[in-house]
């Protein structure tokens, strides 16, 4: 066998030990695996655990309404409430017996595992109403309201519907203005929060319906008068015309970046605790018998570098599948992958190098605090410069830092992700170009270091002795 | 091939010490070689340098016709920092660092079996190194650095921490193994061991070596020309009129107060010609129980070197 062959296969063997004792151990596997896939579970069951608990709002409403119109105005609005769920039901229904099962309805060209139009977290109201016109009544009805024979007694004052009162000029008695501004409602103890809330919003809605009968005022075109519109921003370029999801366009970046973030840092951190557990254990002397420092530095490498990815790929496919969901897949495309992998190769070579030269160079994860700088740096710097970039990806900021070597994959991505321009391609072959010769030259200079350093004892090295160690035969 | 290792004018200064100074020596292929010296002499930097671990300032080393970077896997290493994988298993531990050595893994589990059974330690495959014992782990530690039968090996200090059962065990797997063939150099402060293994001793003291021979060179080299009597008469009776015998330099008492050691003055043959006439003398003056010469062990040839260079230093450092 040649020797560069056996070399490789050195390697090989330690990156496969770097991969089973850090990826395929009950913690990652709990850790980074188990948690995203509990949270997705989460979010899955999150809704139906809610519209399974709330409990419904049932039994008998008394409606202390001189006017009456109150009361007639909320048996209409639970009137439209129960249709409008009806049809919602009719139509998963419909749905359900679509291929696949219904799960997934064909929209826009996307796909969307939404449900139709059926607000998990409404509460079901099943109201009978008792409407009372004389307020006398009220001490009898708390009597029925105690007794548990009424779920809540509104107390609607004529006051409340006078749309002609001026309150500014009204005697200045506290409990005067309350009536032209507020209902009684009083309920049980046991009264869950959701119901008094879906309770209040169906008697609010019925007052300011009925002000507007009294007033003469059409209440849909008052209610459209006053819905600020919303804005479908198109960007139009010379390849056509594409419609803006500005939030989402906001989100992207900082989801690429942060992928790129996590996985890149926790294989740095594995490989700087696994090093820094070598040498405390005095294994590395014996590991060097076996293989060149370069070799154990590479092995080390390569093997986090599986983990890494494996870390980019699970979260990142989970984001990906998240956009498909709510059909947004189109602003992800296959370049803006390449690429981002691209990117994610320089970042993890540079800080896991970097990890790599530290936890040679100290005895114990302490020592690797005062040393951790330049790579806190590289990792810090691009949260800073998230949001100056995604504002203005074409700035001056943006395509200046998107050429310095340690910040070159995050803002790259940044500015990749959220530009609504394609970033000039030459922009694109200097980034990859610098970052692949910065990754090389910090590769070269960290194996130093890790050479020297892994036989190093005692005191750790100030970052001056680091660069001397880079010129020691 | 005549040397397994081959050092040329090799120093090694670290910062204001100078851990290693011009020294010189071989190893021929085949020998078992022990390699002697005081705390801080610069035997495991030797080591280092010769498994190219760490790189001398000047001259140069020849491992096995070659670099030992070159032959990584023909040289097994034990160094004197014991190390393990705490967490690993221990079958998976030497599995690793064989398949680190070029081992194929078929027939690997067997060879693995094997020597642990040769070393006392049947059944601890499956357990973790940090389950096992320091001497236990010390043991792992050798395996790995043998299993892949190096044409040499390199052990530094691989008797210490192991009880003396553990320790003659391990010094018969190191003489059958250098029996098989293979050249093994190590480290060591048991002297005795070093004896008892050895055909040829480098001794090195401040980082030079002041001893690089086979075991009966040196014996000869630092005989003390010393005979050791054991007197039926009072002891002190007996020293008194030995000093006046021809050729006796002088008499002190030995750990045993009814024997005497007699040095004698260089000219006096105390080998197979030695004179009727000493014996006779000595005998006139009382009879002995018994006569012999005495041998020096390396433990005499260690302080005797050892301690001059120490009472040389402290004398330069008082003037």
């Amino acid at each position: 066998m040649s020797t560069s062959a056996n070399g490789l296969r050195k390697i090989v063997h330690i990156a496969w030990r770097e991969i089973r004792y850090t990826a395929l151990t009950p913690a990652f596997l709990l850790g980074v695996v188990g948690v995203p896939i509990a949270m997705l579970g989460l979010i899955v069951l999150y809704p139906l655990l809610l519209s399974q608990e709330a409990r419904p709002l049932e039994g008998t409403l008394a409606i202390v309404d001189p006017s009456g119109l109150v009361g007639t105005q909320v048996e209409i609005i639970l009137e439209e409430d129960r249709l409008e769920e009806e049809a919602a039901k009719k139509l998963e229904e419909t749905l359900k017996k679509l291929p696949l099962d219904g799960a997934l309805q064909n929209a826009g060209g996307g796909m969307s595992l939404f449900r139709p139009n059926i607000d998990l977290f409404k509460t079901e109201i099943n109201l009978e109403l008792l409407v009372v016109l004389d307020p006398e009544e009220l001490p009898r009805l708390k009597d029925r309201l105690q007794a548990g024979e009424l779920v809540g007694i509104a107390v609607i004052p004529d006051e409340l519907l006078d749309v002609t009162a001026d309150l500014e000029a009204l005697p200045d008695d506290e409990e005067l203005l309350a009536r032209h501004e507020s209902f009684e409602l009083f309920l049980t103890q046991d009264s869950a929060p959701n119901q008094t809330n879906a309770l209040e919003d169906v008697l609010k809605q019925a007052v300011v319906e009925t002000r507007a009968q009294l007033g003469d005022i059409d209440y849909e075109t008052v209610q459209r008068i006053l819905t600020r519109p919303g804005v479908r921003a198109i960007r139009v370029s010379e390849s056509g015309e594409n419609p803006e999801n500005i939030k989402i366009r906001m989100i992207l970046p900082i989801v690429l970046m942060m992928l790129l973030w996590v996985s890149t840092l926790t294989s740095g951190n594995y490989i700087l605790t696994s090093t820094i557990e070598e040498k405390s254990n005095r294994v590395m002397e014996v590991l060097l018998s076996a293989v060149s420092p370069m070799q154990l530095m590479t092995g080390k490498l390569l093997g986090q570098s599986v983990v890494a990815s494996f870390m980019m790929v699970m979260y990142g496919g989970m984001a990906i599948l998240g956009l498909f969901a709510i059909a947004m897949a189109d602003l992800i495309s296959v370049g803006l992958i390449v690429l981002s992998l691209c990117y994610f190769a320089i970042a993890y070579f540079m800080v896991a190098s970097i990890m790599a030269a530290i936890g040679s160079a100290v005895n114990d994860l302490r020592d690797a605090q005062s040393l951790m700088g330049p790579a806190m740096i590289i990792l810090i710097l691009p949260m800073i410069l998230w949001m100056p970039i995604t504002n203005n990806p074409e700035s001056a900021l943006a395509v200046v830092t998107g050429f310095i070597p340690p910040l070159i994959p995050f803002v790259m991505i940044l500015r990749i992700a959220s530009s609504s321009e394609a970033i000039p391609i030459w922009q694109i072959v200097l980034s990859l170009t610098l970052g692949g010769l910065s990754v090389v030259a910090m590769l070269w200079m960290c194996a130093r270091i890790f050479r020297v350093g892994v036989l190093m004892q005692g005191k750790p090295p100030s970052p001056l002795e680091l660069l001397r160690w880079m010129r020691y035969r | 091939m005549n040397d397994a290792i081959h050092v040329r004018g090799v120093s090694k200064r670290f910062g204001e010490v100078q851990a290693v100074d011009g020294i010189e020596f071989v190893v021929p292929a085949g020998s078992l070689c022990g390699f002697l010296g005081p705390n801080g002499a610069g035997k495991s930097t030797t080591i280092r340098m010769i498994m190219s671990i760490i790189y001398p300032d000047s001259g140069n080393i020849s491992v096995l016709d070659g670099s030992a970077l070159d032959h990584k896997d023909g040289i097994g290493y034990l160094p004197e920092e014991r190390g393990v994988y705490r967490k690993m298993r221990v079958g998976d531990f030497i599995k690793y660092m064989a398949r680190l050595k070029g081992m194929p893994s078929r027939g690997l589990g067997k060879r693995i079996d094997d020597w642990l059974e040769r070393m006392d330690l049947e059944g601890v495959q499956k357990r973790k190194c940090q389950e096992l014992s320091k001497g236990m782990q010390q043991k792992i530690q050798f395996i790995s650095a043998v299993i892949h039968e190096p044409e040499l090996i390199i052990l530094d200090e691989p008797f210490s921490g192991l009880d003396p059962v553990n320790a003659r065990l391990l010094g018969r797997t190191i003489k059958a193994m250098n029996d098989a063939g293979r050249t093994i150099i190590f480290s060591t402060h048991v002297l005795h061991q070093a004896e008892q293994l050895c055909d040829r001793v480098l001794m090195i003291n401040k980082g030079r070596i002041v001893i690089d021979d086979d075991l009966d060179t040196i014996r000869r080299r630092h005989d003390p020309r010393t005979l050791r009597v054991r007197t039926a008469m009072d002891a002190g009776g007996f020293k008194e009129q030995a000093e006046r015998v021809a050729g006796v330099r002088s008499i002190r008492f030995g750990e045993d107060p009814e024997v005497l050691e007699i040095a004698m003055d260089d000219g006096i043959d105390l080998g197979e010609g030695m004179s009727h006439e000493l014996i006779e003398a000595l005998n006139t003056i009382g009879s002995m129980r018994s006569l012999e010469i005495k041998t020096p062990t390396l433990d005499d040839v260690f302080v005797e070197l050892v301690g001059t260079t120490i009472a040389r230093v402290e004398a330069s450092e008082t003037t």
